[in-house]
C-alpha cells in the first residue's frame, strides 16, 4: 500500500492489507489541519472499521469528508452502511 | 389597530408625512418614513409593507427583506407578476390607497397565521420524531437475544431485524436453554405505534414466559391468552414459535399465519406452511403444534417483509427466494440478493438456523504468541504468502483478520479497559501479551477461518439486535457491521473467545 499526500488530499493506492496500513492511513488523515479532507482509494476493495471511525470522528469535530472510490464493491459497502452522503461519496 | 407594520420612503417629506398622516388615521400601528432604503438598512428594522417608488426599487430588495411585501408607486397602471409587489398608480387617491393596504394586511396576517401554525407543526413533530427515537429503543431494551450470532452445538443462528421505519411492527424471540433454542418472529398487522406495542409486549411477555415455563404448550397457551387481551377488536397477530432440541435435532413448529418455514437440503427446498390462523381478540381455536425430525442445512424463519417486498420488476421477492435459497448456503447471501434486487417496503425479520457442514479440510493451523500489533502484522503477512487466492478473496481475507485480531489485541487480554480513554491519553498497548490460534477450512465453496483467543471473552447476548443502517454512525460495533457486510457467516463460540468466520470462495459473496 502506499499513501500520497499533497495539502488535504490523500491517495491511497495498493490494498490495505496490515493493522500498520489502516494506522499510517490514519495518521495521515489526523495530520490534515485543513476543514476539507479529500481521499482517494484507488485499489482497496474494503475499508477497516477503525478507518471508518477516525473519519465519522473528523466529521464530528466539524471537518468533511469527501470521498473517492474507484471499486464498485467499496462504494457497495459505503452505501450499505448508509455512510456515502456522510462521506460525501463518489466514483473515481 | 390594524398591526401591519408600514415603511413609507420618499425623498419628498411632504409625501410621506401626509401619507404618514393618513395611515395613522386609519388606525395602523406602526408607520415609519425614510428618506432613502439605505436610511432604512442601516436601522435594520423590519415592516411587514414597504411602500417606495416602483423607480427606486430593485428585485434585489426581496432578498434583503424576505418577509416584505413592496406596495411601488407607479406611472402605469400595472399587473404584478410577484406576489410580494403590489403596485398603485402615482396619483392615487386615499381610498385607492386604502383598498390596496386591506389587501396586503389580509395576506400578511394570513401569512402570519400560516408561519404561526408552521412552527406548531414543526415542534409538533420534533416532538413525535424525539418520542419515536426513544420508544424505537425502549422497543430493542425489550427483546432479549442470547442465540444469534452464535455457534451452538452444530449450529450457526443468523438474524436480520430492520424496521422499515423507526419504529418496527415486527418483534422476534431467539432465547436458549440448556438443549432448546426458541426462536420466534412476531409480526403485528397494521403499522406504527400500535402495530410496534402489540409485536413488542408480545415478545416482552414472552421472554418473561420462556422463562417461566419449559413445554412449548404451556409457553404458547400463557402468550396467546395474554395477546388477546392487548389485541383490539379488528386486529391481527401473526406469530411462529419454533423450539430445537440440540441433542435429539427434533424440532416443533407453531406458526399463526407466518409466511412458511424453509427448509433446505442441498439444492432441495421444503416449505412448511403456517399449522394455525392469525391470532384474532376472540379466537378460540385450537393450538396446533406439529412435531419434526428432519435433516437440513439451513432453515429460514421470516416475516412477510422479505418475501413481499417488491423486486425490480415489481413483482414480490418471493419469486426471487426460491432461485436464491437453493443457491445460498448463509442467511447473508439471501440477504446481499435482497439489498440488491428488492426494496424492501415492510418491517423485516428473517431468521436463519445453518447447520455447520462437515466437509471442510484443513488447509492451516497455527497458534500465535503477540505483544504488539507488528506482530499481528505478521500473522496476517503470514497467512496471505498461504493464500493463492483471487484479489477479492483476499482483500476478505485482510479486512476479517485485521477486524478480529485488532479487537483481541485492544480487548481480550486487557483487564480494565477503556479505549476511549486510550484514545484521548494517546496511550498504547503496549502491556498486552496474548495467544491466539488460527485454523483455515475449505470445501469447494467456502472457507471457514476460526480464531480462537484466551482472553477473558465477551457476552454475546444481544450483540447485534437491529440491523438498521441508519444507526451505523452512533453504533459503536462498527466492525461487526462492517464485516457482515463481506462475509458470508460471522458466529460466536465459548464467550466471544472463538469466531467462526465464512467467506465465499469464488465470485465473491
Amino acid at each position: 500500500m502506499e499513501i500520497k499526500q499533497n495539502g488535504n488530499i490523500i491517495e491511497i493506492t495498493g490494498t490495505i492489507k496490515t493493522i500498520t496500513d489502516s494506522e499510517m492511513i490514519n495518521d495521515t488523515i489526523n495530520s490534515i489541519k485543513d476543514d476539507i479532507i479529500r481521499i482517494k482509494i484507488y485499489d482497496s476493495y474494503v475499508l477497516p472499521s477503525s478507518i471508518i471511525g477516525n473519519l465519522l470522528r473528523a466529521i464530528d469535530s466539524g471537518k468533511q469528508v469527501i470521498l473517492g472510490v474507484k471499486s464498485d464493491l467499496l462504494e457497495e459497502l459505503i452505501k450499505d452502511l448508509n455512510l456515502d452522503k456522510v462521506f460525501n461519496l463518489y466514483r473515481l | 389597530m390594524k398591526n401591519i407594520s408600514i415603511a413609507i420612503i420618499d425623498e419628498n417629506k411632504f409625501f410621506t408625512i401626509r401619507l404618514k398622516l393618513f395611515l395613522i388615521q386609519e388606525e395602523f400601528k406602526t408607520v415609519k418614513t425614510y428618506h432613502s432604503i439605505n436610511e432604512l438598512l442601516e436601522e435594520k428594522t423590519n415592516f411587514d409593507l414597504i411602500i417606495m417608488d416602483e423607480e427606486k426599487f430593485k428585485n434585489t430588495f426581496l432578498k434583503t427583506f424576505p418577509n416584505t411585501i413592496f406596495l411601488l408607486i407607479s406611472n402605469e397602471i400595472k399587473d404584478s407578476e410577484n406576489f410580494r409587489i403590489f403596485y398603485i398608480i402615482k396619483n392615487f387617491s386615499n381610498n385607492m390607497l386604502k383598498q390596496e393596504i386591506e389587501i396586503i394586511s389580509l395576506i400578511k396576517n394570513y401569512e402570519k397565521e400560516v408561519n404561526k401554525k408552521n412552527e406548531e407543526l414543526k415542534k409538533a413533530l420534533e416532538y413525535i420524531s424525539e418520542q419515536t427515537d426513544i420508544a424505537a429503543t425502549k422497543q430493542l431494551n425489550m427483546i432479549f437475544d442470547n442465540v444469534s450470532f452464535k455457534r451452538i452445538g452444530n449450529y450457526c443462528f443468523d438474524n436480520y431485524y430492520s424496521p422499515k421505519d423507526k419504529l418496527n411492527g415486527d418483534s422476534y424471540i431467539a432465547w436458549q436453554t440448556d438443549n432448546h433454542i426458541f426462536i420466534s418472529i412476531i409480526d403485528a398487522m397494521g403499522k406504527g405505534i400500535g402495530a410496534s406495542l402489540t409485536a413488542t409486549l408480545t415478545s416482552g411477555i414472552g421472554n418473561y414466559i420462556l422463562d417461566k415455563e419449559s413445554t412449548l404448550e404451556n409457553i404458547l397457551a400463557n402468550l396467546i391468552n395474554y395477546i388477546k387481551t392487548v389485541l383490539l377488536d379488528n386486529e391481527a397477530l401473526c406469530m411462529l414459535l419454533l423450539k430445537i432440541n440440540l441433542k435429539t435435532n427434533e424440532f416443533k413448529i407453531a406458526n399463526f399465519g407466518m409466511p412458511p418455514v424453509y427448509i433446505k437440503k442441498g439444492k432441495e427446498i421444503e416449505k412448511i406452511r403456517p399449522n394455525n390462523r392469525p391470532i384474532l381478540k376472540n379466537s378460540e381455536e385450537k393450538i396446533i403444534i406439529d412435531t419434526y425430525k428432519k435433516e437440513f442445512d439451513m432453515m429460514l424463519l421470516m416475516s412477510d417483509g422479505l418475501i413481499e417486498s417488491l423486486n425490480k420488476e415489481g413483482i414480490p421477492y418471493y419469486v426471487n427466494l426460491k432461485k436464491v435459497i437453493p443457491e445460498s448456503d448463509f442467511l447473508r447471501e439471501i440477504l446481499k440478493d435482497f439489498k440488491q434486487n428488492a426494496i424492501q417496503d415492510d418491517d423485516t425479520t428473517v431468521y436463519a438456523i445453518i447447520k455447520q457442514q462437515n466437509n471442510y479440510e484443513k488447509i492451516y493451523e497455527k497458534s500465535f504468541f503477540f505483544s504488539s500489533k507488528k506482530d499481528l502484522d505478521g500473522i496476517i503477512s503470514e497467512i496471505d504468502a498461504k493464500l493463492n487466492e483471487d484479489e477479492n478473496t483476499k482483500q476478505k481475507f485482510y479486512l476479517v483478520f485485521q477486524e478480529i485480531l485488532l479487537n483481541i489485541f485492544e480487548h481480550a487480554y486487557r483487564k480494565n479497559y477503556d479505549k476511549q480513554e486510550i484514545i484521548q491519553k494517546n496511550q498504547d498497548f503496549s502491556d498486552i501479551k496474548g495467544e491466539i490460534h488460527i485454523k483455515i477450512c475449505k470445501n469447494e465453496e467456502y472457507f471457514n477461518i476460526i480464531i480462537k483467543d484466551r482472553g477473558k471473552g465477551f457476552d454475546v447476548t444481544n450483540i447485534l439486535k437491529l440491523e438498521n443502517k441508519n444507526n451505523f454512525k452512533r453504533f459503536h460495533r462498527r466492525g461487526l457491521l462492517v464485516l457482515l457486510n463481506i462475509v458470508c457467516g460471522l458466529f460466536f463460540e465459548d464467550n466471544g473467545r472463538i469466531v467462526h468466520i465464512f467467506i465465499r470462495r469464488k465470485n465473491g459473496n
